[in-house]
């Protein structure tokens, strides 16, 4: 035992002074890999990561200044005309007056006698907020089918819109019933930055033209929008 | 003697050389050494100077100034919503006055309506006449129009009366729209 003991320290000095000088650069070298693995990795893949922000980031900067553009474009005059007209054509809620204006215009303008006229009112306060409704109007005119065809071509060109779902024609009285649409505001119009904001598509835009060209042809109000919503 | 006993190779003993193998290490440490430096304090720089910072300054300073014009994209949105419940609307409403128009065109002066129906989809119209010829002319008419598919799907004969007292012809239809 002792002699192996003896053994052992005499090739652990020989080991020593022979290989003493590769202490250093070794233990160098493990500091080495050590740092490499804990800091520099780290870097690259930090380095990485901030790559991809970088291009997120200027994909968001891209869609906010798009938007933000747009948004500089968009007349304020008009934008208030135009939701004034769009509101109108489809109210938010039972616009009565409006309602009796169309009807009674419509009566004018075909120069059909008004008999009298119906709501089915229903409720005031319990609108559902997702789905269109109509407001049902009966009304009885005087005259047979060639008043009535003109009486459903004037009220064809008066807001709020408006559709016939039943007609009663005898020679010489007639009942309508007239369904008035409306809907609700959605209870949340959000605007999320990052989304790019459309222009009204070309069929957007012809159906404004339609709508002012029966607004202006109906005799109240008119709105007489000459500017564009979005500047080109 | 020694020598010639030696089995490794000059090569191998080269390879093996200690003193070799301590520069080697030290090449080896001094290289490693130098590399972590540079690519410490390069990607340190290169983390430190990204353009990170600014495009994030950028970012705000944009989404500041959309708050300021909110409002009109909120008006612009709220119209765009309204277009599209707008636009069935302005599609379908048309089919009624075409109907009536169309009604009419085929009656000729000579013919009374007595009775238009128009109730979810159904059409029932009452005509008279002194003559025959016209209600045979105003029935071609509204055949032709199921022979060709425009508005009307299926016309039904409900009535024809022959009023010999009064000269009077009557007739009754019922019409399923298309």
């Amino acid at each position: 035992m002792n002699s192996l003991a003896f053994l052992n320290r005499t090739r652990f000095r020989i080991y020593f002074y022979r290989y003493k000088p590769f202490g250093v650069p070794l233990v160098v070298i493990f500091i080495c890999v050590i740092l490499f693995i804990s800091v520099i990795i780290p870097q690259i893949q930090q380095w990485i990561a901030m790559q991809k922000e970088i291009a997120i980031s200027e994909e968001r900067i891209n869609v906010l200044t798009k938007n933000l553009t747009f948004a500089n474009k968009i007349n304020n005059t008009a934008a208030d005309k135009y939701l004034r007209l769009v509101t109108k054509a489809l109210p938010v809620n039972k616009d009565f007056v409006n309602i009796l204006a169309a009807i009674n215009d419509a009566a004018i303008d075909a120069s059909v006698p008004l008999n009298d006229y119906v709501f089915l009112v229903g409720s005031l306060s319990d609108e559902t907020k997702n789905i269109r409704n109509t407001l049902p109007v009966t009304i009885t005119i005087t005259g047979g089918l060639p008043e009535v065809k003109r009486f459903i071509a004037s009220l064809k060109n008066q807001l709020p819109l408006s559709e016939i779902t039943d007609i009663q024609i005898t020679s010489t009285v007639s009942t309508l019933t007239i369904a008035f649409y409306y809907k609700p505001f959605p209870e949340k119009v959000s605007f999320q930055p990052t989304r790019p904001l459309q222009n009204l598509t070309q069929k957007e835009r012809f159906l404004i033209e339609s709508l002012i060209s029966i607004d202006i042809s109906s005799r109240r109000s008119a709105l007489s929008i000459q500017e564009q919503l979005v500047e080109q | 003697m020694s020598n010639q006993i030696n089995l490794i190779s000059r090569k191998r003993e080269k390879l093996f050389n200690r003193d070799f193998l301590l520069r080697f290490t030290e090449f080896l440490a001094r290289t490693l050494l130098l590399l972590i430096i540079v690519f410490s304090i390069g990607l340190f720089i290169l983390n430190k100077s990204g353009r990170l910072p600014v495009l994030q300054q950028q970012d705000h300073s944009i989404t500041t100034n959309l708050s300021l014009v909110q409002q009109k994209i909120i008006k612009f949105l709220l119209i765009k919503n309204r277009l599209e419940e707008i636009n069935p609307l302005m599609q379908n409403r048309s089919k009624i006055e075409t109907l009536a128009v169309t009604v009419s065109q085929g009656i000729p002066s000579t013919i009374a309506v007595d009775s238009f129906s128009l109730t979810k989809g159904t059409l029932s119209l009452a005509v008279s006449s002194s003559s025959l010829p016209s209600i045979d002319a105003f029935l071609d008419f509204m055949l032709d129009k199921v022979k060709n598919k425009e508005l009307f799907k299926k016309i039904t004969i409900t009535r024809f009366i022959n009023d010999a007292q009064n000269g009077k012809y009557s007739l009754a239809l019922q019409i399923t729209l298309l």
